[in-house]
């Protein structure tokens, strides 16, 4: 056999082993499906595994603006309607997608309200390609719990990290004012929607409306990473989807954020003063749908209100 | 995945580092398949197509200045080459006793020349790099005076690789000026040398007389080359994923936030960005040499174990020796040569010895090398400091080598016996560290408050579960740092020792080979810090 055949077909062997190994190890670093484990990136927003299931009744998706800017537990304790905030830092579309996925598994959510700061968020072909490699062998995306193996196998509970049960949001009093207020006016870098993010946008909506659930979107006040172009070419894919599009940042009547005082780093993420006037005018929204029963008083929802009452009583503590 | 689109909309950025996926699953098989496919004599003209591609890739349109800077050396080098050619006809005409002003003559365009080529290449990387910090600097100097006017601070945007491609076109004007080289007549092998694609992000900054011919002359590629190769981009990788990329967000907590952490913490922080800079520098070269082995090239190895020197001379001639070379070639022989300089060094050697009497020359060039090492580094003070600090160190150094010795020599100590010498390591680790406390803080201040932090309160009191939470790291995380530096560490000894791994592991059965790159793959791939809740580090080398 000549020696470039017998190189190639070594090398082929070589691989073919590589790939039974990742095979196997995939199989031993999956976590059990539907377990608050699944996934290693975020506890707070795959916590949605622990509701009840079918208990929800509308979730957030969206990046890190999400989960410091809409309350579950404040719209549960004014109107009694179950949301869950699917966020996690810096979320690409197809987390996105994945989150929502992951979500529709253990959920049958009425209404997905899409953050659209994700929207404008670029991936390159590492982010497709690494995606595209974890969905065919999970040892590329579970790979970091060997730190969760290595501590049951040691049985340390040393840093265990549990999930301060706010639905997904996560509670921030910092305060670091932001000084340009007249964000709406400024130039940002990426100003359209990158085609590849559009296409994702289309699966998501796609994957809405065949599981009957209704899309909206919907933005958060944000100086560093809103303007009017965004603005305008958001307002333009609502259009054309004829998808509702809510854009807080541009109802400074309605949810007057005052940049002193409700942002946590200087306009990129809400604290919880600015949270608490995002999520009153969002919670009004869902309540004027009149989709969603009130449903504090039915006893398979009371851990809810457990929920709240704890999360009202920190709030209380801290604001004195 | 929409490749077309990926390659057309380039603009850059498109391909990070010689560690992602871009480049490890498409750019680099598909170089070796077009490589492989490609007749002979084409191979070259290949790689010069692939390497202007993958410029386009990480630089986009800025690849024009890769291009002029590519056309001006070569020019340049033609022009000297010619006027040599003119100075040694008309010496061969000339009688005897004109030939020396007529030579003078020459020598003194050919300077010029040399002198325009510099200054348009340096030029060029002085404003792109430091015009801002040159304004923002005289605008702090009108404030101070009480003058209410400001210049505007220019904004540039700059091709990653100008800091080494165009120390790489100097040292080509300079080196056909001396004659070690003849000027290139051919372009495309100089645009070759110049774009290699390998090496252009973070270097070695190489020398025509080391790559050039070999570039052009390419052969097929070897199956042992190949293997050898890949395995080299392996324990890059091993290096920058699993450990400088798990570093980063602890580094980046204690450099970047204003979380006012301890001295010890700092320590910690110190340690770990020196860990993290070599690990991601010396992985990026495993990955240029490696690339560059699986085409057959040779490329000059930018690191020899720095972490084993005894002294910080030693140190900065086993860490980016290609930039050090580069240095010591073109700024301080040249320096330490100038005629003024050679009387000073007669004069002082009369009244202060043989050892401190050149030493007086020695440390204006020294001087000189270390403000531009500082600067190359970066347009900040602390840069600056960072290059003054080690020539403090070296000046000091070589003044106190003769009273150490003299104090060895009275209580009979060996300086070769391996207590002495483990302790001259430590000393220069430390030494080391502390130089880069300041080379990563944010401004001279900041590394001058860290700094002061980190001496006057020294402790590690804080150092528990929830600190570490704020330093993005947890107990685990040192452990695989700690273990994947052993297996650096013993990598590094065996290859002090002169011991070739790869050719030790060539020789063994195939069991034991596969088992070793199947362990080695699979480590990578579990103990990597990647995906989410990690941030890859660019690589660091390449802003410089």
């Amino acid at each position: 056999m000549p020696t470039v055949i017998k190189n190639a077909l070594r090398a082929l062997i070589f691989v073919l082993g590589l790939v039974l190994m990742l095979f196997l190890l995939s199989k031993a670093f999956s976590p059990a499906e539907g377990t608050i484990a699944d996934g290693v990136h975020s506890i707070e927003s795959n916590g949605i595994y622990a509701e009840a299931e079918n208990s929800i009744d509308v979730i957030f998706l969206g990046d890190s603006v999400v989960y410091s800017g809409i309350s579950p537990l404040q719209i549960w304790s004014e109107y009694g309607i179950p949301t869950y905030c699917c966020s996690t830092s810096a979320q690409k579309l197809w987390y996105t997608e994945d989150m929502l996925r992951k979500a529709f598994s253990c959920q049958s959510p009425k209404l997905v309200m899409m953050e659209a700061d994700a929207l404008f968020s670029k991936f390159n072909f590492d982010d497709s390609a690494m995606h595209k490699a974890e969905g065919v062998l999970p040892i590329f995306k579970y790979h970091d719990r060997w730190k969760q193996l290595a501590r049951q196998a040691t049985g340390d509970k040393s840093n265990e990290r549990t999930a301060e049960d706010y639905k997904g949001y996560r509670l921030n009093f910092k305060n670091k004012p932001a000084a340009n207020t007249g964000y709406m006016k400024q130039k940002l870098k990426i100003e359209t929607l990158p085609s590849r993010n559009r296409s994702y946008f289309k699966k998501i909506k796609d994957y809405c409306e065949e599981h009957g659930a209704r899309l909206v979107l919907f933005s958060c006040p944000n100086t560093k990473h809103w303007n009017n172009a965004r603005h305008k070419e958001i307002a333009k894919l609502a259009d054309e989807y004829g998808l509702d599009f809510i854009d807080l940042n541009t109802l400074t009547k309605d949810v007057s954020i005052d940049w002193s005082r409700d942002t946590r780093d200087g306009g990129d993420h809400l604290n919880y003063y600015g949270a608490a006037k995002a999520t009153a005018y969002l919670g009004k929204y869902l309540n004027s749908l009149g989709s969603f029963a009130d449903r504090r008083r039915d006893p398979e929802y009371q851990s809810w209100n457990d929920d709240a009452e704890g999360f009202l009583e920190i709030i209380a503590k801290k604001t004195k | 995945m929409q490749l077309s689109s990926l390659l057309l909309a380039g603009k850059g950025k498109s391909l990070t580092s010689l560690f992602s996926l871009l480049y490890l699953i498409l750019f680099l098989p598909a170089c070796i398949v077009g490589y492989t496919l490609t007749p002979k004599k084409w191979k070259k003209y290949f790689l010069l197509l692939a390497s202007y591609g993958f410029f386009w890739l990480i630089s986009g349109e800025l690849v024009i200045y890769l291009i002029i800077s590519t056309f001006s050396v070569h020019y340049f080098g033609i022009w000297i080459d010619r006027l040599s050619g003119q100075m040694k006809a008309q010496l061969a005409e000339l009688p005897k006793e004109q030939r020396k002003q007529a030579k003078a003559g020459f020598v003194k365009k050919q300077r010029g020349v040399v002198t325009l080529a510099a200054v348009l290449h340096i030029g060029l990387l002085l404003v792109l790099k430091y015009s801002p910090f040159f304004t923002t600097n005289v605008n702090t100097l009108l404030n101070k005076l009480g003058l209410s006017v400001s210049l505007e601070i220019p904004k540039y945007l700059m091709p990653i690789g100008i800091s080494f491609f165009t120390l790489q076109a100097v040292s080509y004007i300079v080196d056909v000026y001396r004659g070690v080289i003849k000027a290139d007549g051919d372009l495309l092998r100089l645009a070759l040398f110049m774009s290699f694609f390998p090496q252009i992000i973070e270097g070695p900054i190489c020398r025509y007389s080391e790559t050039a011919e070999q570039l052009w002359n390419v052969k097929p590629i070897e199956y042992r080359n190949l293997t050898f190769g890949l395995q080299r981009i392996l324990f890059g990788m091993l290096k920058k994923v699993v450990v400088a990329d798990r570093l980063n967000l602890l580094v980046s907590a204690v450099f970047d936030t204003k979380n006012n952490y301890q001295g010890g913490i700092i320590a910690i922080g110190a340690v770990c960005y020196t860990v993290q800079l070599y690990m991601d520098f010396s992985g990026s070269m495993d990955a240029v040499v490696g690339t560059a082995q699986i085409f057959g090239i040779t490329m000059p190895e930018n690191f020899k174990r720095p972490f084993f020197s005894k002294t910080i001379s030693e140190f900065w001639k086993r860490w980016h020796i290609s930039l050090g070379a580069w240095f010591r070639d073109y700024i301080f022989y040249p320096v330490t040569t100038a005629k003024k300089m050679k009387k000073l060094t007669s004069s002082a050697r009369k009244k202060l010895g043989n050892h401190y009497g050149p030493l007086v020359a020695g440390s204006i060039a020294l001087f000189c090398v270390w403000f531009c090492n500082g600067l190359w580094h970066g347009s900040a003070w602390s840069f600056i400091f960072f290059g003054m600090y080690h020539f403090a160190l070296i000046l000091i150094g070589n003044m106190l080598e003769p009273p150490v010795q003299a104090v060895n020599k009275k209580l009979h100590i060996d300086p070769k016996r391996f207590w002495y010498r483990l302790l001259q390591i430590i000393r220069t680790c430390v030494l080391v560290v502390i130089g880069e406390l300041f080379f990563r803080a944010r401004g001279l201040r900041a590394g001058l408050d860290l700094f002061k932090r980190m001496v006057t309160d020294f402790s590690f009191s804080t150092l528990d579960n929830r600190l570490l939470k704020t330093l993005h790291a947890d107990r685990y995380d040192f452990a695989i740092v700690g273990v994947t530096l052993l297996i650096i560490f013993v990598v590094s000894v065996l290859n002090e020792k002169g011991v070739c791994i790869r050719e030790s592991l060539s020789k063994k059965h195939v069991v034991i080979r596969w088992a070793v790159l199947y362990a080695l793959l699979l480590y990578i791939i579990i103990f990597g810090a990647y995906g989410l809740g990690y941030k890859p580090v660019d690589p660091m080398y390449a802003q410089y």
